[in-house]
């Protein structure tokens, strides 16, 4: 099977998907994970060009909406071995059936392709209450964490919407990916490989307060802990404090 | 006392309130101002019982002036006293917000002094947030029964959602257990909340007082009340009161060796049960009467949804391909997702039984009461029995009555209003 192997990231996916239609129409799938190609598949490199890139993203709007790029783009960044797989399966059909495939529930690309966008967007959704601010003394306030999918991005504009009055950073150790807000603006910048920081005095009390509150509230008797392990998986804990 | 142990002491105090939830506001942020409100609410930990941290929940004092049986901070209690300055409050909530700990406030009090006198410092509390601190997060007040009206109006405004605890589900229990609140003092004040919210809602004024409107919560297993009762009250206060939530809440037995109050906490399935009938009168268009039509309480072994389907077999199977939306919902196994879902994806074609499969509707229980393309999946259609194969299904292991609930595994389900 023919391969078309794009560099790892959207605009490189985004520009081999341009190519699986005009270039390179035999192509059996896209992938660039190292195990997708075999013995026995011809690979494909395909080198990234924004302009058709670009094509390609104006296409997808076109056909099925701004919303419907946006969900395809968010789920890009999940760490799924198989999601250009999934996501070119289910773009074929978005292109052939355009609106329609947002409510085609029942079928199985779509609901792949779901599952990978669901996957990401949960991640999200538990990292915006998840992720944990410490006050340097500075006054910036820093976050660190590190999820399963490449999620940096997504969580900036919650936070730089809730906190837009605090100077602060967010910092995905496991990628090396750092951004932050300086009241003014968003930076995105690749991590450094240490980083040092000095706490401010009120930190250390707000922190231990929060510890002592978490164990508070919980009913001694009703004690579960394969529920929380289950609501707040142990992948997590070691950027919450109060674990 | 030091700010730790005072904290302690109202968060004690405070954590068997169970209404939580911090969904329903969608406060848009603002330049100069902390804060915004989500409209689906964000869960900040979990506590080792596995119950969801959204908002910080404290006690202002716990001094009280009444003796309601059922309480720890009752007057009578011999336990640490302690309260919080309007001011220590707000500096708690802004460094728990501004690190991501928390959601937003949740604030109550015991009675001090007087109600008024504890309202009025409650007012000042959220004022002082909402105007000097530029607090613009999610803020639910417990208001205090019997205080004026006209405090309450005034919280109002800087508060998303507020909440009178209806307690006891009669007014008889209510004599009996909590004698120096009066039933007046408690649903006068529900109904002028009712009001405010619905000028908010339809008048759109500049000034939104309690976006998020107004709940409630009754304590399960204290009295003699019954569910069919409990639901209809519930009903009542959804239909007139416009609620946006009834919490329930497990009595737990803090206060021993008084005769009118039972020695042990209630099964606490039953607590459980309350919710699932309660999604389903807010999310799934039942109405109590249906599900409760004569005086009894829901079943234990049995989720309400398909206890209800398999006393009311007549109405099934429903073909999957054909059904209503509204009549989707009705069946056990799919949940308001799926409704909608398959709703949505028969327009482009018929739906097979690997559809639903893949759709994680859950066949196990729904196969006997659809049809999918006119073919039925189920071994039985014999009411009895399939009750007796759902009831071998059930999640909840029976009984719990021992404070060891393991069965809170299963809980989410009506977290997620799934079942
Ligand atoms: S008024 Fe409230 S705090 Fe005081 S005893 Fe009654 S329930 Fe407890």
């Amino acid at each position: 099977m023919k391969v078309l192997v794009p560099e790892p990231h959207l605009a490189g996916f985004l520009t081999a998907v341009y190519h699986a239609y005009y270039t390179h129409k035999d192509a059996g799938k896209i992938s660039s994970a190292p195990q997708a190609v075999t013995l026995l598949d011809e690979a494909i490199e395909v080198a990234t060009d924004l302009r058709l890139a670009c094509k390609v993203r104006k296409g997808i709007q076109r056909k099925a909406g701004v919303a419907a790029y946006t969900e395809i783009a968010n789920a890009y960044l999940s760490c799924d071995d198989k999601k250009e797989e999934k996501i070119f399966n289910y773009l074929q059909l978005l292109f052939r059936y355009g609106r329609a495939v947002l409510t085609m529930y029942a079928n199985p690309e779509v609901i792949a392709f779901r599952d990978v966008y669901n996957k990401v967007m949960h991640e999200v959704h538990r990292f915006t209450g998840f992720l944990r601010f410490q006050e340097l003394a500075s006054g910036v306030y820093y976050s660190y964490f590190g999820g399963d999918n490449d999620i940096i991005e997504l969580l900036m504009p919650h936070f730089k919407t809730r906190l837009n009055t605090q100077k602060f950073i967010l910092h995905d150790i496991k990628r090396g990916k750092l951004t932050y807000w300086d009241g003014a603006a968003i930076h995105l910048v690749p991590a450094p490989d240490t980083v040092n920081i000095l706490l401010s005095d009120n930190e250390i009390l707000f922190s231990s307060l929060w510890k002592q509150y978490h164990k508070n509230v919980a009913i001694d008797g009703r004690k579960n802990l394969k529920l929380q392990t289950r609501l707040v998986p142990k992948k997590y804990r070691w950027f919450m404090n109060e674990f | 006392m030091d700010l730790e142990d005072r904290i302690k002491v109202l968060t004690e105090g405070a954590k068997y309130d169970v209404s939580c939830s911090s969904s329903g506001s969608n406060t848009s942020a603002k330049t100069g101002y902390l804060g915004s409100a989500a409209s689906s609410g964000i869960c900040h930990s979990f506590t080792s019982d596995g119950r969801c941290i959204s908002l910080l929940k404290i006690l202002m004092s716990n001094h009280c002036i009444y003796d309601c049986l059922y309480c720890v901070n009752r007057r009578s209690n011999d336990l640490p006293r302690a309260r919080m300055s309007p001011k220590e409050l707000c500096e708690l909530v802004i460094n728990f917000y501004k690190r991501n700990y928390i959601e937003g406030f949740f604030l109550s009090s015991a009675v001090e002094g007087s109600p008024n006198q504890t309202m009025q410092k409650l007012l000042e509390t959220v004022e002082l947030l909402r105007t000097e601190y530029k607090f613009r997060g999610y803020i639910h007040l417990k208001a205090i029964p019997g205080a004026d009206s006209g405090l309450l109006d005034r919280a109002s405004m800087f508060v998303d959602r507020m909440s009178l605890n209806i307690e006891l589900p009669s007014e008889r229990s209510l004599k009996l257990l909590a004698p120096q609140k009066k039933k007046e003092a408690i649903v006068s004040p529900m109904k002028q909340l009712s009001e405010t919210y619905l000028q908010t809602k339809l008048e759109r004024p500049r000034i939104k007082k309690i976006p998020a409107g107004q709940t409630t919560q009754m304590i399960i297993g204290a009295s003699p009340d019954s569910d069919a009762s409990i639901m209809r009250l519930s009903q009542g206060l959804y239909d007139h009161f416009k609620l946006k939530r009834v919490y329930y809440s497990s009595y737990v037995p803090v206060n021993t060796g008084n005769s009118l109050l039972p020695m042990l906490p209630p099964d606490l399935r039953r607590e459980h049960r309350l919710y699932e009938a309660d999604f389903l009168l807010r999310m799934y268009g039942f109405r109590a009467e249906e599900l409760l039509p004569e005086d009894r309480n829901l079943s234990l072994d049995l989720d309400v949804k398909s206890d209800w389907a398999v006393n009311n077999f007549a109405n099934f199977p429903l073909e999957i391909n054909k059904a209503s939306y509204e009549m989707l919902l009705r069946v056990p196994g799919i949940g308001t997702r799926n409704a909608y879902r398959i709703a949505e994806a028969r327009r482009h074609g018929k739906i097979g039984f690997d559809a639903l499969k893949k759709m994680r509707v859950v066949l196990k229980r729904a196969k006997y009461f659809i049809t999918v393309d006119g073919k039925f999946y189920g071994n039985t259609d014999n009411p009895e029995r399939i009750k007796n194969i759902l009831r071998g299904q059930e999640l909840l292991p029976a009984p719990v009555r021992s404070v060891q609930l393991s069965f809170f595994d299963t809980m989410p389900s009506y977290i997620s209003g799934e079942f």
